[in-house]
């Protein structure tokens, strides 16, 4: 069995030097990092509370900004967790906009095992629309001079894209320039933006829906795929019954929580709010009481109304945080609902059709002419 | 009202497929850990799966998954 887990996701700082469009977490002037005394609290808090296994998230902001020797030091510090207590694993991943690698990060990622997303919106054309440096210029070849170090050095590399509004009839494309890389996994994620922002470069559910569905199909039917997390969880949980996704998953609050540079510690990235609504308090203060307030936190899943589709034990409800952002309430249905729903269908029409094309039996829908 | 479940049975045998051949293999590897009785055949008929509460959930909102 796994041992119990926590994923956190640190929001190592706010400051970054991108100033992408869709950008979830507001420009900043504040220059502090996640405080490593705190950090030292937080890791040794979760040993203590008896988690087996952490993982932690390094986001930002940029969080490279923070400088490979605080890095070293946040290592040396999880060492220190790993020998005082028994049987805890610490891992890391960071997600980084690949601006600032260098060869010494490529190292110090090889040498302490760091799982490494890129953030990449595509080809120029689409990366430039919406991921560009606070002054507006292009960003691209910045990027890419970083992704090269990674590939250089054989480093696994992952791409993490925002399927915007403007990018959804570009995905043909997008998928060709994944293959030309030769990446190993890429992801898609959603744009969804909170409504006071941007809300031009959110596609409508069922736009979002169809374009997925197309992306899908790319993948699904090409001879040498790169992994797509996304679509593999959502094929297991066809046979599974559940889904490993936290957005798919009613773990939401249970195995997820994210700090700020302050302390503040938050049930998740999508929850930091100003208002304190989800405010577990501040790692300063001990995790016990960080604890007592993650465990009172739970979303009314009964009451979203998913009973009457048949897809719910797959998706819950879809994200918390996109449903909070989209209306202003966590017991209601995450933004995407139709577009999800439209997935769902299809991956499932598709890996039913396939899998009956391996064996004697043969499918009462028509779906596998389409397959021919 | 809820979807009907595929067969990991027929899963097995369109392994041939190379994202079925993946999700088979990774799903092998999710029931050693994961299904309520301990299981070492290959007929997956009326697998128990301990899931919907699992806590090795992953975040969607990054992907830096040492594959």
């Amino acid at each position: 069995m796994h041992p119990k887990t926590m994923s956190v996701i640190i929001r190592t700082t706010e400051k970054c030097n991108f100033g992408c469009k869709y950008c979830y977490v507001k420009p900043s002037s504040d220059d502090r990092l996640f405080p490593l005394h705190l950090f030292e609290k937080l890791v040794e808090g979760l040993a203590e509370e008896g988690y087996g296994r952490v993982l932690l998230y390094w986001h930002g902001g940029e969080p490279l900004l923070a400088g490979l020797d605080y890095y070293r030091t946040a290592v040396q510090i999880e060492k220190g967790v790993v020998e005082k207590y028994d049987n805890v694993t610490i891992e890391n991943k960071i997600q980084t906009n690949g601006s600032l690698v260098t060869q010494e990060w490529v190292d110090f990622f090889g040498e302490n095992e760091f799982g490494v997303g890129l953030s990449l919106d595509g080809e120029q054309t689409m990366n430039d629309r919406n991921r560009v440096y606070r002054n507006g210029q292009s960003t691209f070849s910045d990027v890419m001079r970083g992704l090269a170090l990674m590939q250089e050095a054989g480093f696994k590399t992952n791409i993490l894209s925002v399927l915007t509004r403007n990018h959804i009839d570009r995905l043909d494309s997008h998928y060709a320039f994944v293959k030309d890389l030769k990446l190993k996994t890429f992801k898609v994620n959603p744009c969804v933006v909170n409504k006071c922002e941007n809300s031009e470069l959110q596609a409508h559910p069922q736009e979002w829906g169809q374009a997925m569905m197309h992306l899908f199909d790319l993948w699904f039917f090409d001879e040498n795929p790169p992994h797509n997390r996304e679509f593999e969880f959502l094929i297991q949980s066809l046979f599974m019954g559940w889904h490993m996704f936290c957005t798919n998953n009613k773990t939401c609050f249970k195995n997820f929580m994210s700090v700020v540079p302050s302390g503040e510690m938050f049930p998740c990235a999508k929850l930091i709010d100003d208002s304190g609504r989800f405010g577990l308090g501040n790692i300063a203060s001990g995790i016990s009481s960080v604890m007592h307030n993650h465990k009172k936190l739970s979303r009314n899943y009964d009451g979203l109304g998913c009973d009457k589709c048949k897809w719910e034990r797959l998706c819950y409800g879809g994200c918390t945080g996109y449903a909070y952002w989209a209306h202003g309430d966590i017991n209601t249905r995450d933004y995407l609902c139709e577009g999800y729903k439209m997935l769902f269908q299809h991956g499932y029409d598709r890996v039913r059709a396939q899998i009956w094309k391996g064996t004697a039996r043969r499918p009462k829908t028509t779906l596998q002419e389409a397959l021919q | 009202m809820t979807v009907e479940t595929l067969s990991v049975n027929q899963l097995a045998q369109a392994k041939g497929h190379p994202i079925l051949g993946r999700v088979f293999r990774e799903i092998s590897q999710i029931a050693a850990m994961e299904l309520k009785e301990p299981w070492s055949g290959s007929d997956w008929s009326g697998m128990q799966w301990g899931g919907g509460d699992w806590a090795g959930a992953q975040w969607s909102g990054g992907d830096s998954s040492s594959w």
